[in-house]
């Protein structure tokens, strides 16, 4: 391990992403500002395009910090050099997870035209909450990968510290950890699949909330058309964990785990406010599918929360 | 039908309902626990208690969705000997042969049907019925429900086997392919009609 290389590469992502998400976050607020002021709307797809840049550059540079970790921190044997694996990890775990949803939303709004202003101004003002949650409770170049880091600090501590038993067994360890959780395909693609698909809600409830005090067929359409997107992507996202649940806790309940449940009632919710489109014709059912429209995000912020407060696999704490 | 249709629904909703508030109970008592209950016999015994809750009403959610498939097929007096039929064998072979021997049969004349089906969809055929026009939307709609009927026979039935992996991904794949179709339905049959134009242009 080249740790002193490792600590450097950390440093500077804090030191450049830092000024980078501040940035990105005053010029989300700038959003609304330029909505709400007639001369400036013209140029309001520019200062998106601004956002989205500076929110990527710094996607970047998350990225340029796994493949350092890649390169500077293989889990080898201090006495025969043996290489037990590489780190690859996939740039939206631990705290990087709001960040890539804000990113995504970014590009969404990008697509949000022609739509009145006073409704794309409601829309734009997710980012600037986004990017404030980020700042405040999930900053990703604030102690980039603070449990990775605890535990490769961790080995590093036995490697230099302990006998060759006990080196090998944490090595094991981490190997274990390495191609199950780090390195597994699956994480590739359960968590983006889900954030892809919780950034596409965001635009949806939209429709849905004016749609409820609008009462226009627009914002229905609206909402629908975003929704379906993420549903098929949620889906895919869901399933796929699937097997990767059975992989990982054989022979462990795991259905009872609350953050399972919580994003199977999530995904019901969906399945019922698309469902429910077969049958708007009837009397008062757009009040019933703006209202699931509206609870079917709900439950979208309910279930990231839950990463945070529920206990189980999925929170944050237990890794 | 519509009345059949709504009645299901209905069913789907309150089994849903039930099911969501006893995981909401389970939920808001894991999470008062001490930190490491799950180690405890106390565990063990929520673990039995939700089991014991919940597996009924997911059984039975399971056999809505078996009475769902053959709707597509069959109306009126005939849905309903099909539909008593399918539930009377089913609950025989859960008597003699254990619950998820009952279900899988379920299940598997489910799937049959279902490819049924989507064969006669693909033939546009007019004795499947549907809510919604569309060849597209019908193949899709299919599609999902076949896909999903996969899905669950391997996640109750085969679960242990060592194609398991295969069958879950085979069901990814309809399931995933059902809901572009269904979803995109009219922008697929557009995009279709674009390219025949101009092929016949070409000639």
């Amino acid at each position: 391990m080249d740790i002193s290389s490792y600590f450097s590469a950390r440093e500077l992502v804090e030191s450049l992403g830092q000024p980078m998400l501040i940035l990105a976050f005053i010029l989300s607020i700038g959003l609304l500002l330029f909505g709400l002021h007639p001369k400036l709307q013209g140029r309001i797809q520019w200062l998106l395009l601004a956002i989205f840049l500076v929110l990527l550059a710094g996607y970047g540079l998350l990225a340029w910090f796994h493949i350092q970790i890649y390169n500077f921190l293989p889990l080898k044997d201090p006495s025969s050099g043996t290489i037990f694996g590489r780190y690859m990890i996939p740039p939206w775990i631990e705290n990087e997870k709001l960040y890539f949803w804000s990113l995504l939303t970014s590009i969404w709004l990008l697509l949000v035209r022609k739509r009145p202003v006073q409704f794309r101004v409601v829309v734009y003002s997710s980012l600037p909450i986004l990017l404030f949650l980020t700042l405040a409770t999930s900053n990703p170049f604030q102690e980039p990968l603070g449990s990775f880091n605890q535990q490769i600090l961790g080995i590093e501590q036995v490697l230099n510290t302990q006998d060759a038993k006990t080196q090998g067994l944490v090595l094991y360890q981490a190997s274990q950890m390495l191609k199950g959780f780090y390195n597994s395909a699956y994480m590739w693609m359960h968590p983006p699949l889900l954030f892809f698909s919780y950034s596409v809600f965001v635009i949806g409830f939209f429709g849905s909330l004016f749609m409820l005090f609008k009462r226009e067929k627009e914002y229905d359409e609206f909402a629908y058309n975003w929704a379906k997107a993420g549903y098929t992507v949620l889906t895919l996202g869901l399933l796929i964990g699937y097997p990767w649940t059975v992989q990982a806790w054989k022979g462990q309940p795991w259905w009872f785990s609350p953050k399972v449940n919580v994003t199977i009632m999530m995904w019901v919710l969906y399945t019922a406010f698309l469902h429910t489109r077969v049958y708007l014709n009837r009397k008062g059912m757009w009040r019933t599918t703006a209202i699931l429209g509206i609870l079917s995000f709900s439950a979208v912020v309910v279930t990231y929360l839950g990463t945070y407060v529920l206990p189980g696999i999925h929170s944050v704490g237990g890794r | 039908m519509k009345h059949f249709n709504f009645i299901l629904i209905l069913i789907t909703v309150a089994l849903l309902g039930i099911i969501g508030v006893i995981f909401i109970i389970g939920t808001i008592y894991g999470s008062v626990q001490e930190p490491n209950w799950t180690e405890t016999l106390l565990y063990q015994q929520y673990l039995d208690n939700m089991n014991l809750g919940v597996i009924p009403f997911v059984i039975a959610l399971l056999a809505v969705l078996g009475l769902c498939i053959p709707k597509r097929l069959f109306s009126g007096k005939d849905l309903l000997i099909i539909n008593g039929a399918l539930v009377a064998i089913t609950l025989i072979l859960a008597l003699a042969l254990g619950t998820k021997f009952g279900l899988g049969f379920l299940l598997a004349v489910g799937g049959l049907i279902q490819v049924v089906v989507i064969v006669l969809t693909s033939f546009g055929s007019k004795r499947v019925r549907f809510e919604k026009t569309g060849f597209f939307l019908q193949m899709g709609s299919a599609i999902i429900h076949l896909g999903f009927v996969i899905f669950l026979f391997d996640f109750m039935i085969l679960a242990d086997d060592p194609n398991h992996l295969t069958v879950f991904w085979i069901s990814t794949a309809f399931i995933t392919v059902g809901m572009i179709f269904s979803f995109y339905s009219r922008e697929i049959s557009k995009a279709l009609q674009r390219r025949n134009r101009q092929q016949l242009e070409e000639i």
